[in-house]
């Protein structure tokens, strides 16, 4: 690891007078410390924000969550609100790594993580978003790749797993900056490849997610995680359901897929299948098979579009009965 | 001829680890825990390229770095580089970050070179990235075989390069007092390690210490390039070094299993014996090693052929892993066995098909019976049920065998037992402990001879300075330490009960030891305390020395058999595996300590079932660099992946000791795809079976 | 430029100077001589590195040396009790839950920050926390054996 200073911000001003695109924000440091370790991040100072006040609560707000960036994911799971009234949310915090690392983790880190491509992690790759010429993943070993929006130049899948929920319940981020304070729509929060290869969500150099605001839940929710392992594992892909029913009938539907591209990824045609229908397994199954439409997996990952189906399927089924399937 | 107490007090009982204390306080010290005073660190360059030619170095910007303490070149201007890993130069620092500064700072003009990344590019290429292995060929009517043959079946099958992922790092500690060296290694053999020290530095000795060791599984033998890397580096500095491997640097520069690919056709005849086999085989095992292993396999065929061919490629070597090439040929011939069954006759019973092709040698009884033994204990006849589960829903159950075998006799070794006037009894052996429990193993097997309890033995290992042993490879350290220690303590005894049986008006061979006591046969009265016993001696201790060639025969033995059934329900939705449970029958012989016993097949099962579910080395395909050098996407099993695993010890005390650190290992992954064909109605051919693998299989079926 | 900085470990003050880039773990290992916590993959996903840091069980390969100021922090070394060994290594030993003894300390100390969050855990709980630990020898299910045993034999201590 390259050396750096190391600069302690008591505020969000502080912080952000101090961050720059050579002085990176560090909050729980489990994806940050592995990409220094590499050198694929060398900056000059890191900036600590764990120590700003008003960044690690979970307060009530308009009748839903604020949420500071800085909690870390064991807190929101811990949180009973959390657990009773997000289940989606809830669920996809569940899934995510170890107890260690959601002990350390933050929610803000988990929504501006960098990619786990192996091609981004490891110097030694071709990788655009360092700013190499080409994505490597493209005619290299891609199983664990994007389904959707493959047309480049980069295929990463997003590795937030919050991500899918938090867009299902339709939630904000609010981003500090030296012009003060902004919310973005979390489904504007994160970017294309296409828009900014370097980046993955909207945030500047300078700019501080500092909460995420959850609106009240309008109906049901759940999760579904496809992943190989059982014990500590990246889902190979998931599913964010959140449902407003009447009686049996989902009046709406929104469904967003997570690990399956470069950002959460809403499913809207599977939305439009099963609004109005009463979701039972074949309307489920039906949403499914159109979760995967516009998919275009790489050589090595058309097995994705089928865990996809899967995931979508199970994912509706366990919102309407409030299972887990 | 020698043999072991009738009557066993200590042996096959269960006996916590003698050093387990300091390993639960985190009070023992690893090779890479040693710190010496002035300690340095060292780390080395690698080749960042698959395949290149080093032009031109400069070591300048490195030596001149504040904190270096010493530069070491390892290849030259004009050599060539083998595979992303291989070692170029090493520096030695005050710290490890200084290390590394200095090792970025070194400048390397590479040529690039053409490489080759996979099996499947290497025999495109053919030679000299394919080289024919040599055929071999038995029985002359292998197509007139196939031709009256009751059911053929021709299959592929594959597993790919997995690294053994010492929990541990390959390294060791290295300093020099004058001229004489003195290593702390990582090994799996102390004496092997010394010597191969003392030659390359033409000293008359280097003695190497392993008090505490994380693991080998085959690939810790000698001092390797960074051993004699740390050892040149302290020697320049004039301080010690320690050069312990990183995670990456581990999967890709320190060993591995080859991979193993076979395109077979096999016929049985009317009777559902196997009368011809005809295989094409490959792998790889790196850039300068073959990728052998055994086939047929377990099952005898008297026509049959196969053609092997070794893929060099541009990746590290492979090294000894638990049971090399046995997992492999486990994984082709058990899958081949099932689908030849399920084509000669899709009712009959797997384990029936295996019953009647079992070998006739000393195995034969040893199969059966573990055949039987598991077959009971997994629920076979319950819940077995011809391929394919019918059941509604996505999960789908299935159950699946398969065999193994290894030798596994007693390795070099020899010991000696001192007995002291005061009645303490000092045992040493130079062997090492990977973790498997040898140090435990010493003092039990010295108290059952001695009649003591473990804690009066000291026992001393993992030192070069000890009586020579063997490497711990094989599984034959076990068998070889337990014949050595107990040949020693036995001429031991019999040398204290000269001296005591005119104390007690007998003869010497009228005494016994046990209890604590040493007293005349049949009368534990007419005898003394041990401590009693040992006073005799007053200030001249006895020490007695052995080899295990003295007690081998009828103490020990080589040649086992083992039997694993999987029982699995796999989700055809998302091609996802998941294990209900797994019955481990292992032959053991004479069984030395039953806990760690237990643990090794535990250990056995569960890389075996790693094998077959998840892991893989993967290399980028069009630059031969690794995708996955570290221990998140090189996926290994947690707890929460392990299912229940029934170990049962087939008990054959009259075989004498027996290894068993490598043959639970053997069957586990083709018992697991057995199961999971059983379960999908087809078969996965290649391991890990990866949910794309799984579901790919079932698209291929449907 | 180093930093200073003071903490606490295993209930003693500890001080040291070290760089921004240093890790917690490397800092116990090479400056304090504590290596009872080890290096297994040094990226967060093996646990032998584990540590409780201020309560919560954080992989100390993963934490800047110079965020534990102020902090306090349990290693394996402090789970012993002045009376001897913990309930947990006493059950390890015993279930022989352990071989090449590497990934034991993460185990052990993963286990006492779950006894000490919920004292009487089911079996899936236990797996499901252990998520975070590697073992390349023994295998996990000794491990889990052991760890639902002490959870049962603290329960008993604290009855009485």
């Amino acid at each position: 690891m390259k050396n750096f200073a190391y600069i302690n911000a008591a505020s969000e001003k502080a912080a952000i007078e101090s961050m720059s695109d050579k002085a990176l924000a560090l909050a729980g440091g489990t994806n940050l410390l592995n990409l220094l370790k590499e050198y694929v991040l060398a900056p000059e100072a890191l900036v600590n924000i764990k120590g700003i006040a008003g960044l690690n609560a979970i307060e009530s707000f308009e009748g839903g969550l604020k949420i500071g960036a800085n909690v870390t994911l064991s807190e929101l799971l811990d949180h009973a609100e959390v657990r009773g009234r997000y289940p989606a949310l809830h669920q996809a915090l569940y899934d995510i790594g170890t107890p260690q690392i959601r002990n350390m983790s933050t929610l803000g880190g988990n929504l501006c993580a960098r990619p786990h491509c192996w091609y981004y992690r490891y110097e030694y790759f071709d990788c655009k978003k360092r700013g190499g010429q080409g994505c490597a993943a493209i005619a290299g070993d891609n199983e664990f790749h994007a389904i959707f929006a493959t047309d480049g130049p980069c295929v990463m899948i997003h590795p937030s797993s919050a991500g899918p929920a938090l867009v299902v319940y339709g939630a904000k981020v609010k981003i500090a900056g030296p012009g003060g304070s902004r919310d973005a729509g979390i489904e504007e929060f994160f970017t294309l490849p296409a828009a900014a290869v370097a980046r993955e969500n909207v945030l500047k150099p300078n700019e501080l997610v500092t909460h995420v605001l959850l609106p009240p839940p309008n109906g049901k929710s759940a999760t579904y995680e496809v992943r190989h392992k059982e014990s500590h594992d990246w889902p190979l892909a998931m599913a964010s359901v959140a449902l407003t029913m009447a009686g049996e009938t989902a009046q709406e539907a929104r469904i967003c897929l997570g690990a399956v591209a470069p950002v959460p990824w809403r499913a809207a045609a599977a939305e439009a299948a099963l609004k109005g229908k009463v979701v039972n397994e074949t309307t489920a199954g039906e949403a499914a098979q159109k979760a995967a439409e516009g998919a275009k997996p790489l050589s090595g990952n058309k097995y994705k579009v089928q865990l996809v189906r899967t995931a979508v399927k199970r994912a509706i089924l366990a919102a309407a009965t409030g299972r887990r399937v | 001829m020698p043999n072991w107490p009738s009557e066993r007090q200590l042996m096959g009982t269960k006996v916590p680890r003698v050093d387990g204390f300091k390993k639960v306080s985190g009070g023992a010290k690893y090779s890479y825990d040693i710190n010496l005073p002035g300690l340095l660190y060292a780390m080395i360059l690698r080749s960042p390229y698959a395949h290149c030619k080093i032009v031109s170095i400069d070591l300048g910007p490195a030596e001149s770095m504040p904190g270096v303490k010493a530069v070491h070149l390892i290849k030259k201007p004009g050599d060539e580089l083998h595979y992303a890993g291989d070692e170029i130069a090493a520096v030695a620092a005050m710290t490890e970050e200084v290390a590394e500064d200095a090792l970025r700072a070194i400048k390397v003009k590479y040529q690039v070179l053409p490489h080759v990344s996979s099996e499947d590019q290497a025999l495109k290429a053919g030679a000299p990235a394919a080289r024919a292995g040599s055929a071999d060929e038995r029985g002359e009517k292998i197509e007139d075989a196939i031709k009256e043959a009751a059911a053929v079946h021709e299959g592929t099958y594959g597993c790919e390069v997995i690294t053994h992922v010492c929990l541990e790092t390959h390294g060791l500690v290295a300093r020099w007092e004058g001229e004489e060296l003195t290593a702390w290694a990582s090994t799996q053999a102390v004496h092997g390690t010394g010597t191969a020290l003392a030659q390359h530095f033409k000293i008359p000795k280097a003695t190497c210490i392993t008090n505490f060791m994380g693991g080998g599984f085959g690939s810790k033998f000698g001092p390797d390039i960074q051993g004699i890397v740390a050892a040149e580096l302290a020697k320049k500095a004039g301080a010690p070094v320690k050069l312990l491997l990183n995670r990456a640097e581990e999967h890709n520069a320190a060993g591995n299993r080859p991979s193993a690919f076979a395109k077979v056709k096999a016929a049985v005849d009317k009777t559902g014996k196997l009368i011809a086999f005809d295989a094409e085989t490959w792998g790889t095992g790196g850039h300068s090693r073959g990728a052998g292993f055994p086939l047929p396999y377990v099952y005898p065929v008297d026509n049959r052929r196969r053609k092997h061919t070794d893929c060099f490629i541009n990746a590290g070597d492979n090294r000894a892993m638990r049971a090399p090439g046995h997992p492999q040929g486990s994984l082709v011939m058990d899958s081949l066995m099932d689908d030849l069954c399920h084509k000669f006759d899709p009712k009959l019973d797997p384990v029936e098909f295996r019953l009647r092709n079992l070998p006739s040698t000393v195995l034969r009884d040893i199969y059966t019976k573990e055949l039987l033994l598991g077959a009971a204990r997994i629920g076979w006849k319950e819940n077995w049920h011809p391929r394919g589960d019918n059941a509604p829903g996505p999960w789908k159950r299935g159950l699946g065998v398969a065999l193994g075998t290894w030798g596994g006799g007693p390795g070099d070794a020899q010991a000696t037992c001192t007995l002291h006037g005061d009645g303490r009894v000092e045992v040493k052996c130079g062997t090492q402990d990977l973790g498997t429990g040898t140090t435990t193993v010493v003092p039990l097997v010295a108290a059952e001879i001695l009649g003591l309890q473990i804690g009066d033995i000291a026992g001393s290992i993992g030192s070069s300075a000890f009586p020579p042993a063997g490497g711990s490879g094989g599984s034959t350290s076990c068998g070889g330490v337990s014949v050595a220690v107990a040949m020693a303590c036995t001429k031991a005894l019999a040398e204290l009960f000269a001296k005591v049986a005119p104390k007690l008006e007998c003869k010497p061979e009228d005494l016994q030891a046990e209890y604590g006591r040493v007293f005349v046969t049949g009368n534990l009265e007419r005898g003394f305390t041990w401590k009693q016993a040992c006073a005799v001696l007053g200030q001249q201790p006895i020490t007695a020395s052995a080899d295990k060639k003295e007690g081998e025969k009828g103490m020990a033995t080589s040649t086992v058999g083992g039997a694993q059934f999987a029982d699995v329900s796999v989700d055809v939705e998302t091609g996802r595996v998941r294990l209900n449970k797994i019955v481990a029958v292992a032959d053991c012989g004479l069984v030395v300590n039953r806990l760690t016993c237990e643990s090794q097949v535990l250990g056995g099962v569960i890389m075996g079932i790693n094998y077959g579910l998840y892991e893989q080395r993967r290399l980028d395909p069009p630059t031969g660099l690794p995708v996955n050098p570290d221990m998140e996407f090189y996926l290994l099993a947690g707890a929460g992946d392990i299912p229940e695993i029934d170990v049962v010890l087939l008990d054959y005390p009259e075989r004498g000791v027996i290894g068993i650190g490598e043959p639970p290992t053997i069957p586990t992954a083709a018992a697991i795809s057995n199961a999971v064909a059983n379960a999908i109605g087809v078969r996965v051919p290649v391991i890990p079976l990866t949910p794309r693998r799984v579901l790919e299989a079932l698209e291929g079926k449907a | 430029m180093k930093l200073h900085v003071k903490t606490t470990i295993n209930g003693e003050e500890f001080e040291f100077l070290c760089e921004p880039r240093e890790s917690l773990l490397e800092v116990l290992r090479d400056r304090l001589g504590l290596t009872g916590s080890k290096e297994g993959c040094n990226n967060g996903n093996c646990g032998a590195c584990n540590v409780i840091l201020d309560g919560r069980l954080v992989n100390s390969c993963l934490v800047f040396a110079a965020e534990a100021a102020g902090r306090a922090i349990t290693t394996i070394e402090g789970i012993q009790g002045p009376e001897g060994l913990h309930p947990l290594q006493e059950k390890f030993l015993e279930h022989a839950a352990l071989q090449c003894g590497i990934c034991t300390p993460g185990f052990i100390v993963a286990a006492k920050a779950l006894l000490d969050r919920n004292p009487d855990p089911s079996e899936a709980e236990v797996r499901l926390w252990l998520a975070g630990n590697l073992c390349r020898c023994t295998g996990y299910d000794k491990i889990v054996r052991a760890v639902l045993e002490a959870a049962k034999s603290t329960a008993v201590v604290m009855e009485k």
